[in-house]
C-alpha cells in the first residue's frame, strides 16, 4: 500500500485521502440520561473509515468502544452529529430505512458468538439471507457454499450448544460474512476463544479484508490483535484519544 | 420465510413444554367450548329455514285488546280465518291450519299415546316434509286416512311399508279406524313443526262443533300463510281490513281491538312472543348467554397466551436482537412472533375437536339438542376464524412487544425486563375478575336451586305419584278413578288416592267472568276430587272441607286459598259467593292455607277449588288451560317398598283401564321441572366456572414458575443476608396476592348485581350473603398460595450458594 496518511487537526480524524470515505462520523454524541444528568459515553467523535480499511478499536473497559461500534453498524443511533454511509445521513433515516441499508452492507460478530438457539447451524446461516429476501434456489447455493468455504458441512445440521466455542464463532463469521456485506463489525471477535482458536478467526477476517476488500472494524483489548488492521484507535472516556497507524501494514 | 417461521415456532413451542402445554392445553378447551356452543347457535339459527319456501311462509298472530279486557295474543286464530284469507287475497298461495290434539291409537290390542296433527290438505305443498310412501299425489285427501312419521310408524306398526295399514285412533272418547294413507321421513330437529300423525283437517269436526268453523271468536288452530312469490304482507292486510269491516270485529273487539301479526316461519323458533312447547320455541338469549361464556373461556384462555409470552420475552430478547442484527425488520418479526401464536392455536384445533367429542354428550344433555359434530365448511369456517381470531389476539401485544426490542441493549445485556409487566399485571386481574365472578354466580345459583327445592311448598309431594289418564271425558275420567282407587287402597303401600284437573308440578287453568259492576276478574281454578286435601296434606285454616256426608258441597261449595281472601278483601270468607250473579248459587265453605301450586318464581296467586264446576259455569265467559276433567290421579305411598307397590299399582292400572299407558311420575320430578331452565343455566355457569378457575390457575402457574426462575439469584441473595424460608415465600406471594385481591374486589359488585338480577325472576328467594363474596376471594386466594408455594418451596429452601453459584 503506498497511500499517503495525514493527521486531521480535528481529535485525530483520519481518512485515507484518495479515497471515497465508506464511514464518516462526524461530531458524534452519545449520552444517557439518568436522574436528569447526562453521562456521555461518546463525545465529539469524528472518524471516517475508508471502503476496503482494516481498523482496530482499543480502549479500556467502559470507554464506549461497543457503543461505537453499534452506532456505525446502525443498531443504536448517537444522540448528536453526524453519520454518512456511502455519503447517505444515516442519521437522518428513520428505523425502516437504517434497517434497509444495514442488512445490505453489514455484518456483524460478537465476543459471545451470539447464534440463534433455537436454529441448526444451517438456518442460522440462512436467515440473514431471508431477510434479503434471496432467492430459495440461490439461498441454497450461499449457504452450501460458505459451508464448504469455512470447513462445517458436517455441522450444518448441530444446534449452537453442540458447537464449540470456536466453532460457534466459525458459524457467526460465516454468518456475517454470507450476505457479502461491505463492511464487518467484530466486537472482541476472539476474546472468549483461547489463543490458537482465536488467531484463526484473526486470519480470516485479515485474509477476507485482503482479498475480498471487505472492510473491517474490529474492537480488542489485544495489542498483538490490533496490528491486523491498518490503523488503531484508542478510544478514552468516549473521546478518541489517538490514532495510530500500524506500519507494519504499509510495506 | 413461511416454512423457517413455522420450524422455528415449532421448535420454540417443543423447548418450552411447560408453557406450550399449558396454552395448548387451555385453547383446546376454550376452542372445544367455542364449538359447541356455535354447534348450538347455528341449529337455533337454522330452525325452518329448510323449507323451499321459507321466504314467503309466515304464522299468523293474533292479538287482541278488547274493551275491558287485558290485551292478549296467541298464536291460535279462528278456524275461519285460514279459508277466508285464502279466498278473498290474491296475494295467498296457501293457506294452512293446523293443531294438534293429544290422544292415543290403538293397533290391536296394544295402546300408545300420540299427538295428531290436524292440518289442511295443502300441508305438503307448503312445507317440504319429504313423503317416504304415499297412496296418492296427495295422501291428505283422504278423510279416513292418516299420514305417520317414520319413527311413529315404526313404534306403532313395526317394520315397513305400512301404506294401507290401519290404526284407531280415539277422538272424544270413541274409537274411528283410520288408514295409513303416507309416511314421512321424521320432521327435522330444525322444524318448529313436530309432528307424529298428520290429520286431515275436516276430521277435527269429531272434536270441535260445526258452528265454529264460521266463528271469530272462537280461536283454536294455527293459521299458516303461503304468499304468492312477489306478494307482500301488506296485501294481507288490505284483505284482512276487508274482513274487518264486513264482519263488524270493531264492535266485537273494540276499534282496532284485533290485528294480526304475520311472523315469518324462520322467526317462530327465536323471535316469537308466544313461546310454546309446542313450537319448540326457544330464545335468542341461551345462544347470547352461551356465546357470552365461550367468550368468556376464549379470553381467559388466550390471556394466559399473552401474559406468559409477555413473561418469556426476556428469553426471547437475545433472538430478537440477533435477527435485527441479521437485517430484521420489525414487521417481519412482529410476523414471526404472530405465527407462533397461530400455530399453538391451531395445534390446540385438533385437541379441541377430541375434547368437543367427549363432551358432546353432555352438552347435549343440558341443552336439551341432539346436535352432532360435523366438519361441514360452517364449521371449518368457524374454527378458522377462532384460530385467527385468538392467534391475534393473543399474540398481537407480546409480538409487538418482542418486535421494539433495541437490538444494541439486548446484546449488551441490558435487556428491558419491565416489558409490558404492567400489562400482564392488568391480564392476571382480569382473569380472576372472571373466574371471581362466575364463581360467585356457581354458589348463589346454586343456593336459590336449593333454597326452591326445599322449600315448604304447603303441600307433601313427597312420595307422591301422578297418574295421567290422557281422557278428556268426565265420566271416564271419573269412573276410572273410582275403580282405581278402589283397588289401590287395599295395597299396604298406599295411603290415599284422588284426582285433579290440573295436576301438581304442572301449569294450572284459570276462569274468567264478568263481575256484577262490570270488571273482567279471572282467577285460578281447579276441580279436585273430596280426597285431595288428605292426599296432599292440605291445610285448612277455616270453614270444612268436603266430605261425602255433606254432597251438596260437591256442586255449591267453593274452597278458597287465603291470597283469594285478600285479593277479595272479605272479612269473613265463609259463606261469601263469587261476585257474579250469572252463575248459580253457590258458597265459600272453607278457606286453604296459601299452598305454592305454580313454581316459586310465582307468588300464590288466587285459587278457587271446587268438585263440580257447574254452579259456576254460566257466568264462566274465558277459559284458560282448564278442562274440569279431573284425569290426574294422584296416589299417596307410605314409602315402603316403593317399587314393590309401583308394580302392583301398574297391575291395578292394567285392569282398570286395558286401553291406557300406565305412565307414573313423581311430584318431585314434575316439581324439579320447574327449574329446569335454572338447572341447565347453573349446570353452564358451574361448569364454564370450573373450566375458567382451571385454566386462570395454569396461567399462574406458568407466571409463577417464570417469576421463580427470574427471582433465583435475588432469592440467594436474600438468604444470604438472613431471610427466613417464610419471609421469601411471603415475598413470592405478595405480588400475585394483590392482584387476586383486587381483581376479586372488583367482581363483587358486578357479581352481587347480576345475582340481584337474575333472584329478582323469583317471588321467593334467598338473602345475599355477603359471606358468599369472601369465600370466593379467599378460596381463589388460597389456590394461588398453594400454586406459590409449590413452586417457590424449592428454591427458597435450597442452600443459596448453589442458587449464586449456577446463576
Ligand atoms: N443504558 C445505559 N445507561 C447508562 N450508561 C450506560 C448504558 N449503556 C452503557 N452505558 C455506559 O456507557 C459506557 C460505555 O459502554 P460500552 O459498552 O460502550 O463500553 P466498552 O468500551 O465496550 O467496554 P467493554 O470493554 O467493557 O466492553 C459505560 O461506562 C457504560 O456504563
Ligand atoms: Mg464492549
Amino acid at each position: 500500500m503506498s497511500e499517503t496518511m495525514t493527521m486531521d487537526s480535528k481529535a485525530g480524524a483520519v481518512g485515507l485521502k484518495h479515497d471515497q470515505p465508506l464511514i464518516e462520523v462526524i461530531d458524534l454524541f452519545k449520552y444517557y440520561a439518568n436522574n436528569f444528568v447526562k453521562t456521555y459515553v461518546l463525545q465529539d467523535v469524528t472518524l471516517g473509515i475508508a471502503d476496503g480499511e482494516f481498523l482496530s478499536i482499543m480502549g479500556p473497559s467502559g470507554a464506549g468502544k461497543s457503543t461505537l461500534l453499534h452506532i456505525l453498524g446502525m443498531l443504536d443511533e448517537a444522540n448528536q452529529g453526524q453519520y454518512l454511509f456511502l455519503n447517505e445521513p444515516v442519521h437522518r433515516f428513520n428505523e425502516k430505512r437504517r434497517t434497509a441499508l444495514h442488512r445490505e452492507h453489514v455484518g456483524f460478530i460478537f465476543q459471545a458468538y451470539h447464534l440463534i438457539d433455537d436454529l441448526t447451524v444451517y438456518e442460522n446461516l440462512e436467515t440473514p439471507l431471508l431477510y434479503k429476501k434471496v432467492k430459495s434456489s440461490e439461498r441454497k447455493g450461499l449457504v452450501n457454499d460458505t459451508l464448504d468455504r469455512f470447513n462445517i458441512v458436517a455441522k450444518k445440521d448441530l444446534f449452537p450448544h453442540q458447537l464449540s466455542g470456536g466453532q460457534q464463532q466459525l458459524v457467526a463469521v460465516a454468518r456475517a460474512l454470507i450476505t457479502r456485506p461491505k463492511v464487518i463489525f467484530a466486537d472482541e471477535p476472539t476474546g472468549n476463544l483461547n489463543s490458537k482458536q482465536g488467531t484463526e478467526i484473526m486470519e480470516m477476517l485479515a485474509q477476507l479484508n485482503r482479498e475480498e476488500g471487505t472492510t473491517i472494524v474490529q474492537v480488542t483489548h489485544d495489542e498483538v490483535k490490533a496490528r491486523y488492521g491498518h490503523r488503531i484507535i484508542h478510544l478514552l472516556d468516549g473521546r478518541i484519544e489517538r490514532v495510530e497507524v500500524v506500519g507494519d501494514k504499509l510495506g | 420465510m413461511f416454512r423457517n417461521i413455522i420450524t422455528i415456532a415449532l421448535r420454540v413451542l417443543w423447548r418450552q413444554k411447560l408453557y406450550a402445554g399449558i396454552n395448548l392445553l387451555g385453547l383446546s378447551v376454550a376452542i372445544a367450548l367455542s364449538l359447541l356452543v356455535a354447534l348450538f347457535v347455528v341449529e337455533e339459527y337454522s330452525y325452518d329455514r329448510f323449507h323451499t319456501n321459507a321466504d314467503r311462509l309466515y304464522l299468523l298472530n293474533q292479538h287482541e285488546n278488547p274493551p275491558d279486557r287485558d290485551e292478549f295474543g296467541s298464536t291460535s286464530t279462528p278456524f275461519v280465518l285460514g279459508p277466508s284469507l285464502a279466498e278473498q287475497s290474491a296475494a295467498v298461495e296457501h293457506v294452512v291450519r293446523l293443531t294438534d290434539w293429544n290422544t292415543q291409537a290403538r293397533v290391536g290390542t296394544e295402546a300408545f299415546d300420540v299427538k295428531l296433527t290436524y292440518v289442511d290438505d295443502s300441508f305438503f305443498d307448503v312445507f317440504s316434509f319429504e313423503l317416504l310412501e304415499s297412496a296418492s299425489a296427495n295422501p291428505l285427501q283422504n278423510l279416513s286416512g292418516v299420514v305417520l312419521s317414520e319413527s311413529v310408524a315404526e313404534r306403532l306398526l313395526g317394520t315397513g311399508p305400512w301404506v294401507g295399514d290401519t290404526v284407531l285412533l280415539e277422538l272424544d272418547g270413541e274409537e274411528a279406524e283410520f288408514t295409513v294413507t303416507g309416511v314421512t321421513v321424521d320432521p327435522p330437529a330444525t322444524s318448529s313443526i313436530d309432528y307424529q300423525i298428520l290429520v286431515p283437517f275436516d276430521v277435527i269436526h269429531r272434536i270441535a262443533q260445526a258452528d265454529w268453523m264460521t266463528m271469530w271468536m272462537i280461536v283454536w288452530p294455527k293459521t299458516y300463510v303461503l304468499l304468492q312469490e312477489g306478494a307482500s304482507t301488506a296485501q294481507l292486510d288490505q284483505a284482512l281490513q276487508a274482513m274487518y269491516e264486513a264482519n263488524d270485529f270493531a264492535g266485537m273487539f273494540g276499534e282496532g281491538g284485533l290485528w294480526y301479526e304475520y311472523l315469518p316461519i324462520t322467526d317462530i323458533h327465536l323471535h316469537s312472543q308466544f313461546a310454546s312447547p309446542e313450537l319448540g320455541t326457544s330464545s335468542p338469549v341461551y345462544s347470547r348467554i352461551l356465546l357470552g361464556i365461550a367468550l368468556l373461556i376464549l379470553i381467559v384462555a388466550s390471556v394466559n397466551y399473552t401474559s406468559l409470552a409477555l413473561g418469556r420475552s426476556v428469553t426471547r430478547s437475545k433472538e430478537v436482537g440477533l435477527r435485527k442484527v441479521m437485517g430484521a425488520a420489525g414487521s417481519q418479526l412482529r410476523r414471526q412472533f404472530l405465527s407462533e401464536s397461530l400455530l399453538l392455536a391451531a395445534l390446540a384445533v385438533p385437541v379441541a375437536w377430541v375434547l368437543a367429542e367427549l363432551a358432546l354428550p353432555w352438552f347435549n344433555n343440558v341443552a336439551g339438542r341432539e346436535l352432532m359434530l360435523s366438519l361441514d365448511p360452517l364449521i371449518g369456517g368457524i374454527l378458522l376464524a377462532l384460530v385467527l381470531l385468538i392467534g391475534i389476539s393473543s399474540g398481537l401485544y407480546p409480538a409487538v412487544v418482542l418486535a421494539r426490542y433495541n437490538p444494541h441493549r439486548v446484546l449488551k445485556g441490558q435487556a428491558s425486563v419491565g416489558g409490558g409487566s404492567r400489562f400482564i399485571r392488568g391480564l392476571v386481574v382480569l382473569q380472576y375478575s372472571l373466574a371471581a365472578l362466575l364463581l360467585i354466580g356457581t354458589i348463589l345459583m346454586g343456593q336459590q336451586l336449593q333454597f326452591l327445592l326445599n322449600r315448604d311448598l304447603g303441600y307433601q309431594g313427597e312420595q307422591v305419584v301422578n297418574l295421567s289418564s290422557s281422557t278428556r271425558s268426565r265420566d271416564v275420567a271419573a269412573d276410572l278413578l273410582e275403580r282405581f282407587r278402589a283397588r289401590a287402597l287395599q295395597e299396604p303401600g298406599v295411603l290415599q288416592v284422588s284426582a285433579v284437573s290440573n295436576t301438581f308440578g304442572g301449569v294450572w287453568g284459570q276462569v274468567g267472568f264478568d263481575t256484577d259492576d262490570g270488571q273482567f276478574m279471572q282467577v285460578y281454578a281447579n276441580s279436585i276430587d273430596p280426597d285431595l286435601f288428605e292426599t296432599m296434606d292440605l291445610q285448612l285454616v277455616a270453614g270444612r272441607e268436603y266430605s261425602q256426608d255433606r254432597p251438596g258441597d260437591f256442586v255449591s261449595g267453593i274452597i278458597v286459598n287465603e291470597a283469594m281472601v285478600r285479593f277479595m278483601g272479605w272479612d269473613d270468607p265463609l259463606g261469601q259467593r263469587l261476585p257474579c250473579s250469572e252463575m248459580d248459587a253457590h258458597e265459600v265453605i272453607g278457606v286453604v292455607q296459601d299452598f305454592n301450586f305454580q313454581s316459586l318464581h310465582n307468588e300464590v296467586e288466587p285459587l278457587v277449588l271446587f268438585v263440580e264446576h257447574t254452579a259456576l259455569a254460566p257466568g264462566i265467559n274465558d277459559v284458560v288451560n282448564y278442562s274440569g276433567v279431573r284425569n290426574e290421579l294422584l296416589v299417596r305411598l307410605d314409602g315402603s317398598d316403593i317399587a314393590g307397590t309401583m308394580r302392583t299399582l301398574e297391575g291395578i292400572w292394567h285392569q282398570v283401564a286395558p286401553e291406557m299407558p300406565f305412565a307414573p311420575e313423581f311430584l318431585e320430578s314434575r316439581l324439579n321441572a320447574y327449574y329446569q331452565n335454572e338447572r341447565t343455566l347453573s349446570g353452564v355457569v358451574r361448569v364454564a366456572s370450573g373450566l375458567t378457575v382451571l385454566i386462570a390457575a395454569m396461567g399462574l402457574f406458568g407466571l409463577v414458575s417464570l417469576a421463580v426462575a427470574r427471582r433465583t439469584k435475588e432469592i440467594g441473595v436474600r438468604k444470604v443476608l438472613g431471610a427466613t424460608v417464610p419471609q421469601i415465600l411471603t415475598l413470592m406471594a405478595r405480588e400475585f396476592s394483590i392482584l387476586i385481591l383486587v381483581a376479586t374486589l372488583l367482581a363483587w359488585p358486578l357479581g352481587w348485581f347480576a345475582a340481584q338480577r337474575w333472584l329478582e325472576g323469583f317471588a321467593y328467594r334467598i338473602d345475599l350473603n355477603p359471606l358468599v363474596f369472601v369465600v370466593v376471594t379467599l378460596s381463589l386466594l388460597v389456590m394461588s398460595w398453594l400454586t406459590i408455594v409449590l413452586l417457590s418451596l424449592r428454591t427458597a429452601t435450597r442452600n443459596p450458594a448453589h442458587a449464586l453459584r449456577y446463576e
